[in-house]
């Protein structure tokens, strides 16, 4: 009864009611479309670092990552090298990240070496996914593969052999020549055009460190309960020899950089919450007043303030039921299209992503929290809202009222 | 034995600036089934004393007693069961809600009430048949005439069954046709339901058909007086 009586009693004015469901629906549209695309496009730009690159977790030899020199190298580790597994740790995957002068008859470049597990790193990253020519490395072969980028800044192509010189652990001097067996395409320009990989082994004769890795990069069951399995992991080793990093760490001005975004944009949801606080307030407000002496009528026939106060926050709730229905009816699908077809940037801004290192796209996620966070910051502006007729039903005599 | 009983009710308004004695001194008894005018001028006290025996107004002085049981004592929320139970208001002005048809008007006080739907839908149809409109069941208050709306209230006032109704000025907007047959349907209810009835009234079409009529002026009761048949 209470329901029906809301319902109807919304529609008693429905231009006034069309006008702030009207209001939400904006508000609700816009906050979604503004919090999916920030989000989004940092969930991207994280994933192009981390999910692509670094990991979730690395760990080193302590100081290592203050100062990356193979000097900083150690030897290799298993998960049995922890005294008890942790159940959300998957795999340990070994690495060598130093640099080396790439040549061939005519140019030389420096590049970036990834010495990689070909089978574990294409488990962790997709490294196999990205060969954009030629192919992948097989078992136990002596290949190398470059980077669309640095490629093409060295103007060698597959079937093509590069020089590689570098120094190694202890001083010596590393060199190797390998075979150019595929090439690589990375979604982040910066790794685009710095980027060779070696197979595991070969980075480890080249560099004249058998049996020692720079890093260790942690690949988890669940990336969403990595933290805590992080300070498992830290528990059980030596702090003194060993550090373990989580990519906020590892990237700290990567964490600024989203912090301070993530603050800009609250501001500005801010006032959009705020006009939608002053819509919804102000139509409660006349609900209220225009129907006073009805209130007093009820009150007098018998009708309890709970009751009335019940049906006038199922009045509210339905008003910003509507508006939030109808607002996240109309975001889903541009979430959905935009998260899958992300918005490629151009001319200024597409330098200005790159010198960041990032991909530069604008795209939008449609996690379930985007839509959650609105919808329950506008049920909660309700709710606050929904404290004047409350109040007002609280303190209300049936006897003015009716007068009035 | 009377089931209302008023004692030396006194309402002040306004006590800390300019006082205005509403009642003065009230002291009645009012019997089952009675068919009752309050009559007077404007402002001598007539909807303040429904409203106190209706326990809508709590008085500055003095007691009201419905079976004995003095209601002046009671809790806002007992007040409003009282009122649920025991009294159908007719006021001025219908006030329906307008939001309900006539059924839904009248079923809404046993909804209330929570009584089971067959139930209400029984009563609220024998009622809209006695007040004449069985037709206008699924018409909105806007859809009605004043006297119709005003049918409505009375069926409205009686569905829960109550003991007591108190109507404030019924006939004010309603025309010679309607008044007279609102005081027929009323005097029909009165002796079917048994419900006792209670009026505040100018209208002299009213008082003529009251049994019982009590002259209020200035707060005060001047003159009771009881007629035959």
């Amino acid at each position: 009864m209470l329901l029906k009586l809301a319902w109807r009693n919304l529609w008693r004015n429905k231009r006034r009611t069309l006008i702030t469901v009207a209001a939400i629906f904006f508000s609700i549209t816009l906050s979604i479309l503004m919090t999916s695309l920030q989000q989004g496009t940092w969930a991207r730009m994280i994933a192009s670092v981390v999910e692509q690159y670094s990991g979730y977790a690395q760990i080193h030899k302590k100081g290592y990552w203050q100062e990356q020199t193979l000097e900083n190298s150690m030897p290799l580790l298993t998960p049995d090298s922890l005294s008890e597994l942790p159940e959300n740790l998957e795999d340990m995957i070994p690495r060598i990240e130093s640099f080396a002068l790439g040549s061939d008859d005519e140019n030389a470049f420096g590049t970036q070496v990834m010495g990689v597990d070909p089978v574990r790193e294409d488990q962790l990253t997709g490294l196999a996914s990205k060969v954009s020519a030629g192919r992948y490395f097989r078992p136990g072969e002596s290949a190398i593969l470059l980077s669309e980028g640095y490629a093409d800044i060295m103007e060698l192509g597959v079937g093509d052999t590069i020089v590689l010189l570098g120094q190694g652990y202890h001083g010596i001097t590393a060199v190797g020549k390998y075979p150019i067996v595929g090439l690589l395409h990375f979604g982040n320009p910066e790794l685009n055009k710095r980027l060779s990989y070696l197979p595991l082994q070969e980075a480890q004769f080249m560099y004249g460190m058998e049996g020692r890795v720079t890093s260790m990069v942690l690949k988890f069951k669940n990336n969403y309960r990595f933290r805590e399995t992080v300070e498992e992991i830290r528990r059980q080793l030596d702090s003194n020899r060993y550090e373990v990093l989580s990519w906020q760490e590892m990237n700290p001005q990567l964490v600024q950089a989203i912090q301070a975004d993530t603050g800009g944009m609250l501001i500005e949801l801010f006032i959009i919450y705020l006009v939608i606080a002053f819509g919804i307030f102000s139509t409660v407000i006349m609900m209220t007043a225009e129907r006073k002496h009805e209130f007093g009528i009820l009150l007098a026939i018998g009708m309890k303030r709970g009751r009335m106060q019940i049906m006038t926050l199922l009045e509210t709730v339905l008003l910003a039921f509507l508006g939030i229905l109808s607002g996240v009816l109309f975001a889903l699908p541009i979430v959905l299209y935009f998260e899958d077809k992300p918005i490629a940037l151009g001319g200024e801004l597409a330098s200005y992503y790159a010198e960041f290192g990032f991909e530069p796209v604008i795209a939008f996620t449609s996690q379930p929290y985007v839509f959650l966070n609105n919808v329950l910051i506008v049920f909660f502006i309700v709710l606050l809202v929904y404290l004047y007729p409350f109040n007002k039903l609280r303190k209300l005599n049936s006897i003015r009222a009716m007068k009035g | 034995m009377a089931v209302i009983r008023t004692v030396d009710l006194h309402k002040i308004y306004d006590e800390d600036t300019v006082p205005v004695h509403a009642l003065n001194g009230v002291s009645l008894a009012v019997e089952e089934g009675e068919f009752t005018a309050i009559v007077g001028p404007s402002g001598s006290g007539k909807t303040t004393l429904l409203n106190m025996i209706g326990g809508l107004d709590k008085p500055s002085r003095g007691s009201v007693f419905i079976d004995e049981q003095d209601i002046t004592s009671y809790s806002d929320n007992q007040l409003i069961d009282f009122r649920l139970k025991h009294i159908g208001f007719v006021f001025q002005a219908y006030n329906l809600i307008p939001v309900l048809t006539a059924y839904e008007n009248v079923e809404f006080i046993m909804l209330l009430q929570k009584r089971p739907k067959e139930e209400r839908r029984v009563r609220a149809m024998e009622l809209l048949r006695a007040v004449g409109l069985e037709e206008k069941t699924e018409k909105r208050p806007t859809e009605l005439s004043g006297g119709q709306q005003q049918r409505v209230a009375v069926a409205r006032a009686l569905a829960s069954k109550p003991r007591f109704v108190l109507a404030d000025e019924p006939t004010a907007n309603l025309d010679s046709k309607s008044t007279a047959g609102l005081l027929d349907l009323m005097q029909e209810l009165n002796q079917n339901e048994n419900a006792t009835f209670i009026f505040s009234t100018h209208d002299q079409r009213v008082i003529d058909r009251a049994r019982r009529v009590l002259t209020l002026e200035d707060g005060k009761i001047v003159s009771d007086e009881t007629r035959q048949g």
